[in-house]
């Protein structure tokens, strides 16, 4: 807010007109519109009554360009009459004896104010002109010259009216020695007048003030030293300032970067570069160039809008990057020798496409060449040429997108990929193009938008960076030790049951411990997941869920997806003609999780490709004379559909499932989705989906949101309380960066024996084949589960927690009337994991289902069902399955949650369906 | 009886001397405990090597297998006599080795031990010489009378008020009477902390030296006396440095002994048993011993070749490698890791802005980018930085810079051995600590667990191949990268100390217990441990907390007990070696000496939380 005193003076008007400056200090920075036309036409007034040595006014606004006469310095000669301004004693020591605390308060009343009175009249005041002028076609009619005075009258005007209050300060703060200079009160060119040595100074002092002394809003720190000091301890080149913040301390600064980006820029990065310096005294050893980049212009032209008006103005677009060449050294400073005597010469600019003609003649021996590039003094820097698209969506109905060319240099360079959408702030300049002039036969020019800031679009990143805070939050959380179910919980809370495949996506993600074997033998530890099932049973969804909350995850559909779409390609060039290899889908998910959809329509071609990726983590390429080996240490998570759309569970697996052996044997868990039939589970999920399809409506979901976070945790619907999103990634990146669980001290002999039996079951019963791979898909869920406890070791219970999935898994793909005899046999290997309400649950909707067909109901008028379960044979069963105590169960929540109720005298459990 | 400087050469020539009924080796007793000893006993063998003597080298690791070994080898091998390096000169040697049942009279005992204060009875005693460090011989009188202490240098007091006091010692007159008869178990040694019997032998003692005590004022004030003497426990001057001192007698230093003497006042600095002004004055007198060398060196020849002189030893530097006393930044292991690394986990810095911390990481980074070192190039190994970024740290306007970010005093005096050309140097610091982390973590076996010679032998072995290593040698390599393993760990740990608040302050001290599993099986090692404490004492400090003795309790899983290291700062004196006796003998809680460290000890399991409690009511 400082640097709002620093703004223009007003003696200059306050010579023009007294009236008005009587009524400045009281009114400041918010002088209503009428105020403000006066203060334009004022200045417009003035500019053509001030004294200009020779220069009819009539002559300078018909041709600006006169001004570089050589009398031009005459204007700023000192003419004692006329440079001498009356000032109002009163209303010099009024603002003067304001305290600055006071003057704070002030002027944050009247930003309210201002705020209140209508902000769009002042924001579009403070627009810089170009950005104004930026309206289309119709205005072309106006002369450009006209149109200038008039965007710098206002630009003046709405720089001074912002200033008023601070004014008298001024004098004291100002370190040139004249106090009446007005930086504002100048003529022509505004470009010329910045490269002058007086404003030159005055405008790197101000900007200098608004670097020290802009405060952040909430903590009210230095907010751009900070950021120096941040960049400076990060090694980076560049601080980025917003221009709200700019136009906000300092509107001069504001409105003349904007149009005088060039010169104004330099000044800023000079500034910025001494400031870097008073804290970091060395830091030119590390970067001898800072960069200050303008973020936050207020206005997007569209690409087909830029006009030439816009010529070497600031502008901002925003698209999509379609290319991007390689990185040129570009010439800085040239140097040339002089062929004759060998002197180096040092032209002032980098002349165009010749160089070596930039000297016409030798300084030291006055020969006029041939001249050849000093190949070791000259200074370059880095170039690159991206070319931005209007992004499809912006670009009006029937018309075709149309692109422009950026230059990028310095550190921007490889800041956005082909594909990114972008906003990129530069300066918009033309260079001569010859093709282009005999095309025309006439002098047209190339444009290309010289860029200052480019911001992409889709930042969504979390940064992968975690706060000590978060870092003690995540600790604290994995401490709980139900973390495990909660995590299964918190996966897609939005689909409603399906734990078994949450628990698979869950373990998949966190991801077993990869293993080096010896010296060369890699073992995987990632966790290969298939989803089959029948339509409708939120497969897709399950995937597009892993896709946003993965780390690093790469979504394709077996159709879009080739053999070398999946893998690598190996391609040519389009604009240097050479092979270059492209990594595929697998590639680029490398440490993250491919999601293959519809991985059942998929070529049975493309689909082999990626056996190689799914075992051992690689993908070898060698076409069009590479050889190479790329690694792909993915999980791939699938979704495909049965053979006739719908599984059907009375023929066996592999006759439900177009995938061959090879490929099923790659996958650590088969999810089987069945849609079955269930009155008790539809009736929940109806129940379920209802409430979400009438609480998430998107204009309420934000109010919602806020109110939930008041809130008690929330809930799943099996009463565990769910992990909110954002720290259920952070948990995720944290664990697999820390957590790397050992596997040792667990019973070995379970796992064997169980392997044992699993191989000879699925010979016999013709279920999903058992190989060697899942004894050891076994070890890597138990690794995944222990990871998600942030356990260094395996425990007893994480191996029984992956024989409980890997059963599961096992069972879903049998047949149906095998299912119930393998699940009694193994069921000693199961019991281990799930919680007795759970079973118990499963065996009372069981009960439900069977009396529904046999037993008898009672139908009540309204068309409810009841279904009455007699207790003693619910507490048998239950002995059968090795709970003996039922009661609890009985008169738990859940239950009567469920629906169900006991009624003792009876002896009979109720369910009203 | 107590060496002065002066008389160094004297009993020097008694050390070599062949008497006629033993022509033996000179034994030499090294203490497997710091790097200090290492390097005495390197000097000390040069010496004798050139004296021509026959030496035996026996590694040892605490009091007892001291005794062992000794009795072992007083016969077979005719010493002529034995030295003690940096062990045994605060108990008493005579009792220890019940000298008197050795055979040979005339087999003297040299110590060369920086360990204060010496036991009253070695002093008195004329079968031990003990070298010290000050000019004067000590002036008797002035010492405490001997008798109030055990074998261990541990006199017993009752801290209560004096009303109370005098109860007590008429109580205690009751048990006198009634020990009376055990007087022939007078010369036994008797380590356990049993009450009678300690107090009986120093009555016996009494007796004998015909001390008249006829009242109690005077016995009670003469055992505070002999409690306070005891309780001054400080470590004089590196053993190697004396050793040096006693070659410049011989008029046989050379450079290798210097740089051998550097490395024992780098060891005192590291693990903080000199002051900053002890240090920069040893570390002054080295440096002027080293342009003597190098001054001579160029009057002598001209060139650059530095050619021993004529009484010199044979130099085991090669003539390539050069020492030189630089201004060195404070960060450990600078030249066998990369700047960043070194920064990251320099205790000094650690210490200073808790970069185990994220604020303290951008503290790092900002403290390169005040340096002008950019990341990438502060990550490469030290030895391919340029030029200009070493100079950097070399500037001595550094400071003024430093001092914005706190770090005061970030240069301190060192010695590097270089070697021409764009050879590797080596820092005196670095060698201790990879001397330290190789006699602590490099033993596959695990310290404990084989009692046998041969595991520390080859220790001492390998320990002595570092420190002779020329530079580029592998086994030099070997133990820096132990070094920065340790290094790392040392800091991880104690940050996650300071951040989980692991720690508890009571009263007069702080204390940590490390329970097993928290914290890596490395931090298992007295050493390690003792830099820990220091770490923990530097960081609090400048976290703005009261500077207290820090006690580390550590389980010791070989042998199934506790070790407690107490550290202080080097400026006053450690008298936790009491202290943990004293909280001992209270409640019964068994401790043994671990290593020849008074403030060194080992606790039985189960007893380390009752421990601790009687410690607070000894320092109350």
């Amino acid at each position: 807010m400082e640097g709002q005193n620093n703004g223009g003076r007003r003696y200059r008007s306050q010579a023009a007109d007294n009236s008005m400056s009587d009524e400045v200090p009281e009114q400041g920075g918010m002088e209503g519109s009428e105020v403000e036309q006066d203060a334009i036409l004022d200045s417009e007034v003035e500019d053509e009554r001030l004294p200009s040595d020779g220069e009819a006014p009539d002559e300078e606004e018909s041709d600006g360009e006169e001004l570089l006469g050589d009398n031009m310095m005459d204007d700023y000669r000192a003419i004692p009459n006329l440079d001498q301004y009356r000032v109002d004693p009163e209303a010099e020591v009024e603002s003067a004896s304001l305290s600055i605390g006071a003057r704070l308060g002030a002027e944050r009343e009247m930003q309210e104010r201002d705020r209140m009175e209508g902000r769009a009249v002042r924001d579009d005041r403070r627009l810089p002109a170009a950005l104004q002028m930026a309206t289309g076609e119709d205005d072309e009619e106006i002369g450009h010259q006209q149109k200038r005075r008039r965007i710098l009258a206002e630009a003046a005007a709405a720089s001074r009216a912002g200033h008023t209050d601070g004014m008298s300060k001024q004098s004291g703060l100002a370190d040139d020695g004249d106090p009446n200079f007005d930086i504002e009160n100048y003529r022509g060119p505004l470009r010329e007048w910045v490269l002058l040595d007086r404003p030159r100074r005055e405008l790197r002092r101000r900007f200098n003030l608004f670097l020290r002394e802009t405060k952040d809003q909430k903590s009210g720190s230095p907010l751009y030293m900070e950021s120096i000091r941040a960049m400076c301890s990060n090694n980076h080149q560049s601080i980025v300032v917003s221009y709200r913040h700019l136009s906000s301390a300092d509107p001069v600064l504001a409105v003349w970067v904007a149009d005088a980006p060039v010169e104004m820029l330099s000044i800023f990065d000079d500034v910025a570069k001494q400031v870097a310096l008073s804290l970091f005294p060395s830091y030119e050893r590390i970067h001898p160039d800072i960069y200050v980049r303008i973020a936050d212009l207020p206005i997007v032209d569209n690409l087909r809008d830029i006009r030439h008006i816009h010529l070497n103005c600031l502008v901002k677009v925003a698209g999509v990057v379609t290319r991007r060449t390689g990185v040129f050294p570009h010439m800085k400073i040239v140097k040339l020798d002089c062929q004759r005597c060998g002197a180096v010469q040092v032209p002032t600019g980098v002349a165009g496409a010749r160089p070596e003609k930039a000297v016409s003649q030798c300084s030291e021996c006055g020969s006029r060449g041939p001249f050849k590039v000093n190949a070791e003094q000259t200074v370059f820097d880095n170039f690159q040429r991206m070319t931005i698209q209007e992004s499809p969506g912006s670009v009006p109905a029937g018309r075709l997108p149309r692109q422009k060319d950026v230059m990028i240099t310095a550190d921007l360079i490889d800041c956005a990929r082909p594909g990114d959408a972008v906003e990129v702030t530069g300066v918009y300049t033309h260079c001569p193009d010859i093709s282009l002039n005999i095309k025309n036969g006439f002098p047209v020019f190339s444009t290309v938008i010289r860029a200052n800031y480019v911001r992409k679009m889709d930042e969504s990143d979390v940064t992968e960076d975690l706060t000590d805070d978060e870092i003690f939050e995540l600790r604290k959380l994995s401490q709980d030790p139900k973390i495990a179910d909660r995590i299964i919980a918190s996966m897609a809370p939005s689909i409603y049951g399906h734990k078994d495949i949450k628990t698979a996506i869950a373990l998949s993600l966190f991801g077993g411990q990869a293993k080096e074997v010896g010296e060369k033998h890699r073992i995987r530890g990632d966790i290969n997941v298939l989803l089959l099932g029948d339509p409708g049973t939120a497969k897709s969804q399950f995937l597009k869920y892993v896709e946003k909350t993965a780390n690093r995850a790469v979504y394709t559909t077996g159709k879009g997806a080739s053999a070398v779409g999946l893998t690598a390609a190996v391609r040519k060039d389009a604009v240097s003609g050479e092979w270059v290899l492209e990594g595929g889908a697998l590639v680029l998910a490398d440490r993250g999780t491919c999601l293959i959809d519809e991985f059942d329509k998929m070529n049975d071609q493309d689909r082999t490709s990626i056996h190689e990726a799914m075992e051992q983590q690689t993908i070898s390429i060698s076409k069009a004379g590479i050889v190479t080996t790329l690694q792909a240490r993915c999980s791939v998570i699938a979704a495909a559909n049965p053979v006739k759309g719908r599984y059907d569970s009375s023929v066996s697996f592999s006759e439900n499932v177009d995938l061959t052996e090879p490929i099923l044997s790659r996958f650590d868990v088969l999810c089987v989705v069945r849609d079955a039939v269930d009155p008790l589970v539809d009736e929940n999920l109806a129940r379920f989906v209802v409430n979400s399809h009438s609480s998430s409506h998107p204009s309420e979901s934000r109010t919602s949101k806020l109110a939930e976070a008041n809130e008690a945790p929330v809930m799943s619907e099996t009463n565990v309380e769910l992990i909110p999103q954002d720290l259920l990634r952070k948990y995720l990146i944290f664990a697999r960066r820390t957590a790397s669980p050992r596997f040792g001290n667990v019973d070995h002999e379970k796992i064997s024996r169980l392997y044992i039996d699993l191989r000879r079951e699925s010979l016999s019963s013709g279920g999903m084949p058992i190989a060697l791979r899942h004894l050891e898909s076994i070890v890597r869920m138990s690794e995944a589960r222990a990871r998600m406890h942030l356990r260094s070791y395996v425990r007893d219970d994480d191996v029984n927690v992956a024989i409980s999935v890997m059963l599961e898994s096992f069972f879903q793909s049998q047949k149906f009337s095998v299912m119930r005899g393998l699940k009694r046999k193994f069921f000693k290997y199961l019991t281990y994991y799930r919680n007795d309400f759970e079973l118990l649950f499963y065996l009372v909707s069981r009960l439900v289902r069977d009396y529904l067909t046999s037993h008898g109901t009672v139908t009540h008028d309204s068309g409810e069902v009841n279904v009455e379960i007699d207790l003693a044979d619910f507490n048998a069963r239950a002995r059968e399955m090795g709970i003996t105590n039922t009661g609890e169960f009985l008169s738990s929540k859940a239950f009567k949650d469920r629906g169900f109720s006991v009624n003792q005298d009876m002896r009979r459990i109720l369910k009203v369906l | 009886m107590i060496v002065s400087l002066r008389n160094l050469v004297d009993c020097w020539s008694e050390v070599v001397r062949s008497r006629e009924e033993a022509s033996g080796p000179v034994l030499l007793f090294v203490a497997l405990d710091d790097c200090d000893a290492i390097a005495t006993a390197m000097s000390v063998m040069a010496l004798l090597k050139a004296d021509l003597v026959r030496y035996e080298v026996v590694p040892v690791v605490d009091l007892g297998q001291l005794a062992d070994r000794f009795k072992e080898m007083a016969k077979p091998a005719e010493p002529r006599s034995a030295v003690f390096i940096n062990c045994g000169a605060r108990v008493d040697l005579e009792k220890l080795l019940s000298l008197e049942t050795v055979e040979d009279e005339a087999l003297k005992v040299f110590v060369l031990d920086s360990c204060r204060p010496f036991h009253l009875n070695n002093i008195e005693s004329t079968r031990v010489q003990l070298f010290d460090d000050a000019l004067q011989p000590v002036d008797q009188s002035s010492l405490p009378l001997c008798g109030y202490e055990d074998a261990y240098g541990f006199v017993e007091v009752e801290m209560e008020d004096e009303s109370a006091g005098s109860d007590v010692e008429a109580e205690d007159d009751v048990v006198f009477g009634s020990d009376i008869e055990y007087e022939s178990d007078a010369n036994e040694v008797d380590g356990t902390n049993d009450r009678s019997k300690k107090r009986h032998s120093s009555r016996k003692k009494e007796k004998t030296k015909k001390r008249a005590r006829q009242n109690v004022e005077v016995d009670s004030d003469m055992r505070h006396r002999a409690y306070d003497y005891y309780s001054s426990c400080h470590v004089a001057t590196p053993s190697a440095l004396v050793c040096y001192l006693l070659s410049m007698d011989l008029k046989k230093e050379n450079p290798t002994l210097l740089w051998l003497a550097t490395v024992g006042i780098a060891d005192h600095f590291i693990f903080g048993k000199s002051t900053n002004e002890s240090y920069e004055e040893s570390a002054s007198l080295l440096k002027g011993q080293l342009e003597r060398f190098y001054n001579e060196q160029e009057a002598q020849t001209g060139s650059k070749q530095y050619e021993n002189n004529s009484q010199s030893l044979s130099s085991s530097l090669d003539a390539e490698e050069v020492i030189q006393h630089v201004d060195e930044p404070r960060l450990e292991l600078l030249r066998h890791w990369n700047l960043f690394d070194a920064v990251l986990y320099s205790t000094y810095m650690c210490s200073k802005l808790s970069t185990w911390r994220q604020t303290g990481r951008r503290r790092v980074l900002e403290f390169l980018a005040t340096l002008g070192i950019p990341i990438r190039v502060a990550q490469q190994r030290w030895q391919h930085l340029s030029r200009e970024s070493r100079n950097v740290l070399e500037d001595p306007s550094l400071e003024t810079t430093l001092g914005r970010l706190g770090l005061n005093d970030f240069h301190r005096d060192g010695f590097v051995k270089t070697k021409g050309g764009y050879k590797a140097s080596v820092s005196a610091v670095d060698v201790v600590l990879a001397v330290a982390s190789t006699l602590e973590v490099d033993n596959p076996e695990g310290r404990h667990n084989v009692p046998g010679e041969n595991v520390w032998e080859s220790l001492f072995w390998k320990a002595y191949d570092i420190l002779g290593a020329g530079l580029g040698d592998v086994t030099l390599e070997r133990g820096m990268d132990l070094a920065s393993r340790m290094q790392m760990l040392l800091v991880q740990v104690g940050g996650q100390v300071i951040d989980q608040r692991a720690f508890v302050s009571s009263g007069t001290f702080r204390y940590a217990v490390l329970r097993d599993g928290q914290y890596q099986e490395a931090v298992r090692h007295p050493l390690v441990i003792t830099r820990l404490a220091h770490f923990l004492m530097d960081a609090l400090e400048a976290q703005g907390e009261k500077p207290k003795p820090f006690v580390i309790i550590a389980p010791l899983t070989e042998k199934s007990t506790w070790l407690a290291v107490a550290v202080t700062r080097a400026s006053t004196y450690n008298d936790f070696g009491l202290r943990f006796r004293t909280a001992a003998a209270k409640n019964g809680t068994k401790i043994v000496d671990h290593g020849f460290c008074p403030h060194i000890v080992e606790v039985a399991d189960g007893q380390e939380t009752e421990f601790v409690r009687f410690l607070h009511d000894v320092m109350g």
